[in-house]
This record gives C-alpha cells, structure tokens and sequence, in this order.
C-alpha cells in the first residue's frame, strides 16, 4: 500500500497544477492559495503517516514499475523508488513546501498573478517530489529538468523587472551546462552498463561492466555530478544562484534554499556507489572550494536576500564535500537540517522584506526585533541553527560533516585541505549569520523612515516560521550513527542508527566502488581496516565536535564585537582590506570573467553567425536568385520571345507574306488563268520546237 | 487542190482569235463564242488532217461529235449563264465573284 500513498501524494500537487492552470483565473486570489496550500498540507499528512509507519514497520526498499519506453531492446521503466532516504526527503519536502504555500497566501497577497503562482508551486512540488520517487536516472533526468523550468518561471515570475527576467534566463543557461554533462553521464552509463535504473547501474558496476575501463567510471561519475554542480550552484556553475533571488522570497526558500538546489546533494548521494575515488576527490575539492568562496562573499553583501543566497551555496558546499569525503549520512543529513532552517532564514528575510516595504538593504534596517518579535526569534533560532550552536539541528549535521572530513584528512594527509577549509568556513558562517541578524534586528536603526512604518506581518506568514523554528530545533535530537561493519569486498552493513540520522543511514548505499578499490589498496585485511576506522570514526566525531564548536565561537565572539561592543569597525576593516573587500564585493569576478569569456565569446560567435548569414547565406540565396531572375530574363525575354514566338510567328508571318504574294494569280477571272494557260502552252511550244 | 497548210493557218487563226475573245470579252455571251471559235478550229483541223492524211472518214466523223459537242456545251453553258444572269441581273462574267473567298 505504501508506495501508492507514496505515489498519491506526489500526484496530489499535479492536480494541483491542472486544475489552477484550467481555472486558475476564475478560482481567483486567495481560493487558489488555499486550494495548492490544502493540497500540499495533505501530502504532507499523508507522508507523514507513511514515515512513521515506514519508521515503526521498517521494512528495507520498496519499487513500484512499469515500462514507460520501448527504444528497440532498450525498455526504459518508469518507476517509483522508496526507500529511507526517499521517505525522508518526501516528508521534507512537503512539509517545508506545506510551510511555504501557506507562508506565500499571506507574502504575495496583492499580486496581480496570484493563481499563477500558485500554479508554478504546484508544478515545482510535483516534479520535486517525482525526482525524490524516481528509480532511474532517465526519470531523474525527467523531473531534475521539469524542476529546472519551474525554477525558471519562478524567478522571472515578475518578469516586468529586467534583472529578473534575465536572472531567470542565466539560472536556465547556467543549469543547461551541467544538465548536457549530466546527460553525457548518463548515456555513458546507459552504454555501459544497458541499464538506466539506479539499481541496475549498481548491479552492473558491481560485476564488472566498467572492468578495465576505470577512468570512463570516473568521467562518468564527474559528468552526472556536473548536473549536480550545475543545480546544487556548487563552484563553477555558482553564479545563477545569487541573482535567481529576484524571485519572489518564497520562491528563494522553497526552491533556491530547501529543496531544488538540493536535489544536486540527492543526485550524488543516490550515484555515490558508482563514484570512483578520483570523482569523489573531484566532489569534495569543488564541495571545499565552493563553500569557503561563498561564505567569504556572504561577509560583504548588503542585501539581505542575497547573504542568504551565498549562505546557501556555502552550505550546498558542505554537503557536497561530506559526500566526497565519504561522509554520505552526514551530507545527506545537513540536506534535511538545512532545508528547515534555510526555508526558515528565507520565509523570514521575506516576512522582513514585507515588513519593509521591499527594502531589501540591510544597512538601512536596524532595531526591527520590537517591531516584528515573531519573525525576529524564529530568525534567530534559523540564525543559531546554521550557526551550529549545539543542541539545534544544524549543530548535529554540521558536526558530522566535520567528523567525515577530518577522518578522511587523517587518512590522506596531502588533503588535509578538505577539513581546514570546512572549519573555517564553520568561523565565517557564524560570523555573517550573526551580521545579517545583527544588523537587521538589533543595533540602532539606521533608516528612521523604515523603522518607523515597519510592522509584523500577519500570521498566515509567522506560523509557518514557527513550524519551521520548531524543525530547526529538533530534528537533530536523538540522532545516532550506526556502526558500521564491513562484509568484505566493498561491503558494509550498519547496525545501531537512531533518529533521523539513523534513518537516513538506512538508505546508505551498502556497496560502493570507492570501498572496494579503497580496500583492494589496503594490504591488511579490510577486517582490520574496519575495525580501526570504526574506532577512528568515534575519535573523530568528539575532536570535530570540540573544533566545529571552537570555530563557532570564535565566529559569534567576533560578531559581538564587530557589531555589539563596536571594537572592531567594519568600515575601517574593509578600508585596510580593501583589495580583498574589493574582491568580494565583486564575488571574485566570476560574473565579469564568465562575461568577457563565454558571454562575450557566445556573442562573438553570434556576431559571426550573423556576418556569416547576411554575407554568406544570403549572399549565396540573392546571388542564384539574381543569377535565376538574369537567366529567366534571357529564356523569358531573348529565348522564348524572340526565339520561340519568333520562329511561331516567323511560320506564320511567312505563310501570311506567301500567300499574299501568292493569292494575286488566283484572281477568280477565267480569263487570266486562261492567258496564263495559253503563255505558258505557247512557251512550252517556243521552247519544244527550240529543243527540237 | 489546196494544201492542208492553208486549213492549218486557218485553224490557227481562228485559235487564236478564239483565245483573245476569252480573255478580252466580259460578256459571257462573247466568250461562248470564243469557245466556239476555239472548238471549229479544232474540228477544221480534223476534218483537214483526215483528207490529207489517213485517208478514212475518221477525222470528219470526229469533226461532226465536235459540232455535236459544241451544241450540247452550248446548251449547258447557255442555262448556266440564264441561272447567272438570274442571280445578279447581268452576264458581266467579272461580277460572278459571290464565291470568292
């Protein structure tokens, strides 16, 4: 039964969709809110029930099948793929997309497109949840886009306004980029292997479809883990990121924060089995670099949406690094953590904005926590959260994160890299998250103006932060690795997880290339490489947790006194840093380099293009036609005028000549044809009597 | 007896008038006599060759089925020009160009 609650709840959006893009108009403002928002908040029941029983029941995975396409031998199956992880990432969703829809009757209140809103939301859960479902990498592929074109409709929604039309535009060119290596990725797999389901992917790996061909895997595996770069906005294919919050905010929480630009995390936590430990590296450094780049830039930037943007490419970055490192449970669970506290910051940057009448810049804010309580608490508790205070969701997953890297550092010192950068990027975050919240809520305010109109929003808008505020805090709670034991030959089982973590691990791949070559290079027998590992991995986890702490203290301490105590001033900073101030309040020039390159190259060939098409294409179609009107001119006019008509008319103009000569002898008088007869007889006989 | 030179000259005489007749006269009537002139001189030669010549009748019988001859063309050619003159109230052979192309 499960997999068909699953399967209905996930259709439940759809309808959703059909119903407001036939009736939207006529269903009006806010029925059509209610209508998508109730739909949602059922899906979300449903899949709630099915996880705690799924929790309570624990039975392993679930597939639901049916051939969808038929390419000559190549059958191409639909199907429905439940296992924990996707039980976890289907009751996250909805409830974060619940929270959302709920969140945006109030925030887009007004708006002249309401019911369209609503039905572009629809349609993004739909696909959402059908990427979450899916069983292969064709229907992955299928949704992964659909989610992409949604996201593309969403941050143009108000589309009047330049920048976000063409904001909209660079998130679906930029994605496209990572979308063609994802799908090269794919048809390498489906080459090799014969098989685009996960599962027979595995399988095939496993017994040996890429034997001998090592580096193919892991080109493979570093091409589906582009349309990772390109949706998760990791290093280099960040850019669209920032600029896709001209959105309207839900829109940045609901798919630019909690859930779309997860599915890159999702996407290379489902491949993981099949990542060689060359690809892995090639995750962890773009995970490492990605995350210490944004979170530097997020330090400089003013507008409030936009710090949360870099926030969350930071973020992006550390689960991305977890699952190269091999911490796949400790990426997978920052997804789910960050989600809630992420759509939690947005929904709340949002309620901020609201309350501000637009005002997005937080230099002109200040002082807003007695104006809006609500919203300044559930920030706060988001704020602490991605901080990684301890006890608050965050602190659990960033932990873990950290935990996985430095266990994978310690291995391979020369990579001691992919844990510093982490940890300093653990300093930075709370450094800038504390700014955003300092700066907006507290201090002095700045602009008397706003401050004095600000004001809280309705409550159609807090309680969803509420909700929010209360996941952020718990879901960490309770949580426990489990242990990991080796089977040898690449193979692992865990025993022993509780909580949500213990629930993602359930879904942890049981095999993975990675391993198996990892032990293949190890001389000892893996029974005692698990064994220390394991043991390592329990070091670690209490040495993470002590630096992971230290660096957040370090970055709050320095918050207080940057912002609070005032010892240190920010334009004083920024004066004696000022080439690096410069650096990133420019994000590293990626926009300006991506511009003067392949921008500026696109429009050079566009140029050519068009050089070529004026001067060459339609030099060649005017010339035959110029050459076709001369020769039509010659055969029209010379040819079939003088030619032709002139031999016609000739035939007829010489009849005509000769019979008129002709038609003098034949007067109709006897008596000339008689003296003509008797002329010629007398000639006759002049001439017969001459011969003679 | 006189040599068949002089019938001969005769007969050309009367051939060549005959054929100036025919071309000169309008009137149909003069041009059957013209026929008529052309048709004797003919029968004047018969008659003349068959004396001096052959010796049979052969040539003066050919002689009479000439006369004869002329009478019956007469006839026929007289009822035309009745029928003509019926038409177009003249015997001005020029004016018979009703069926002129």
């Amino acid at each position: 039964m499960m997999p068909y609650a699953f399967i209905i709840a996930w259709l439940l959006p759809l309808a959703g969709f059909v119903t407001l893009v036939f009736r939207g108009r006529r269903i009006g403002e806010p029925r059509s809110g209610y209508l998508a928002a109730g739909l949602m908040v059922t899906a979300a029941a449903i899949s709630m029930v099915c996880a705690i029983r799924w929790v309570v029941g624990h039975p392993d995975s679930l597939n639901v099948s049916a051939s969808w396409l038929v390419i000559g031998s190549q059958v191409v199956n639909f199907g429905v793929h439940i296992d924990s992880l996707t039980v976890v990432m289907f009751t996250m969703v909805t409830i974060v997309a619940s929270c959302i829809f709920i969140y945006s009757i109030g925030y887009m209140h007004g708006d002249p497109r309401f019911p369209r809103f609503f039905t572009y939301m629809c349609l993004f859960a739909f696909s959402m949840l059908g990427l979450v479902l899916s069983d292969s990498l064709i229907g992955l592929f299928v949704f992964w886009e659909l989610v992409g074109l949604c996201s593309y409709f969403l941050i143009g929604f108000w589309f009047e306004k330049t920048s976000a039309s063409n904001a909209a535009m660079k998130a679906f060119i930029v994605n496209r980029v990572g979308d063609f290596l994802f799908l090269i990725g794919i048809a390498t797999m489906l080459s090799m292997t014969g098989s685009v389901t996960l599962e027979g992917v595995f399988n095939q790996v496993r017994q040996g479809a890429f034997a001998g061909h090592g580096a193919l895997l892991t080109f493979a595996g570093i091409c589906l883990f582009f349309g990772a770069i390109g949706k998760s906005a990791q290093f280099p294919l960040h850019v669209w990121l920032p600029d896709a919050m001209e959105g309207p905010t839900p829109v940045s929480a609901l798919i630019h924060a909690a859930t779309m630009v997860a599915a890159g995390v999702y996407l290379v936590g489902r491949i993981f089995p099949i990542l060689t430990p060359g690809a892995l590296l090639f995750v962890a450094y773009i995970g490492g670099i990605t995350l210490i780049g944004s979170a530097l830039i997020a330090i400089v930037m003013t507008d409030i949406k936009r710090v949360l943007a870099y926030s969350t490419i930071s973020q992006l970055g550390y689960m991305i690094l977890a699952l190269g490192v091999g911490g796949w449970v400790a990426g997978l669970f920052h997804l789910i953590t960050h989600a809630c506290f992420k759509a939690l910051l947005f929904l709340g940057s949002g309620s901020v904005i609201h309350g501000c009448h637009g005002e997005q810049d937080i230099r002109k804010m200040g002082q807003l926590h007695a104006k809006m309580p609500y919203t300044s608490l559930t920030f706060l508790v988001g704020t602490l959260a991605i901080a990684g205070v301890p006890l608050l969701s965050g602190f659990y997953s960033k932990d873990a994160i950290l935990a996985s890297a430095l266990g994978f550092a310690w291995g391979h010192r020369a990579h001691w890299v992919l844990f510093a950068l982490p940890t300093a990027a653990a300093a930075i975050t709370a450094f800038y998250m504390l700014r955003l919240y300092l700066l907006t809520f507290r201090t002095t305010a700045r602009d008397a103006h706003i401050h004095e109109h600000a004001h809280e929003s309705p409550k159609v808008m807090w309680v969803p932060l509420a909700v929010l505020a209360v996941l952020s805090i718990c879901i960490g709670w309770l949580g426990k690795m489990p242990e990991r034991h080796s089977l040898g030959e690449g193979e692992y089982k865990y025993e022993g997880g509780r909580g949500l973590v213990g629930l993602i691990a359930e879904a942890q791949p049981t095999w993975a290339v990675s391993w198996r070559m990892q032990e293949a290079g190890h001389a000892s027998s893996h029974e005692s490489v698990a064994k220390e590992s394991a043991h390592a991995e329990h070091g670690f986890h209490t040495a993470a947790t002590i630096i992971a702490t230290a660096a957040m203290l370090l970055g709050v301490i320095l918050a207080w006194l940057t912002y609070v105590k005032g010892l240190i001033a920010p334009a004083r900073a920024a004066q004696v840093l000022a080439p690096v101030h410069k650096l990133l309040l420019n994000k590293f020039y990626f926009d300006e380099l991506y511009r003067a390159t392949f921008v500026a190259g696109v429009l050079q060939l566009a140029a050519f293009g068009k050089w070529f098409d004026r001067v060459i294409v339609d030099g060649l179609a005017d010339g035959s036609a110029r050459w076709v009107a001369k020769t039509a001119f010659f055969s029209g006019l010379i040819l079939d005028n003088r030619g032709v008509d002139g031999l016609v008319n000739g035939v007829a103009q010489a009849a005509l000549v000769g019979g008129n000569i002709v038609r003098r002898g034949q007067t109709g008088r006897v008596r000339n044809y008689l003296l003509g007869l008797t002329t010629a007889g007398a000639v006759a006989v002049v001439v017969f009597i001459w011969i003679w | 007896m006189i040599g068949l030179t002089p019938y001969l000259v005769l007969a050309a005489i009367l051939v060549v008038l005959g054929i100036a007749i025919i071309i000169s006269k309008r009137n149909a009537i003069a041009m059957l006599i013209g026929v008529e002139f052309i048709l004797n001189a003919a029968a004047l030669n018969l008659a003349a060759f068959s004396r001096h010549g052959i010796g049979a009748l052969s040539g003066q019988t050919a002689a009479l089925f000439v006369i004869v001859l002329a009478a019956a063309e007469a006839v026929v050619a007289l009822a035309i020009f009745l029928n003509f003159y019926h038409t177009i109230a003249t015997v001005d052979i020029d004016q018979g160009d009703q069926l002129k192309g």
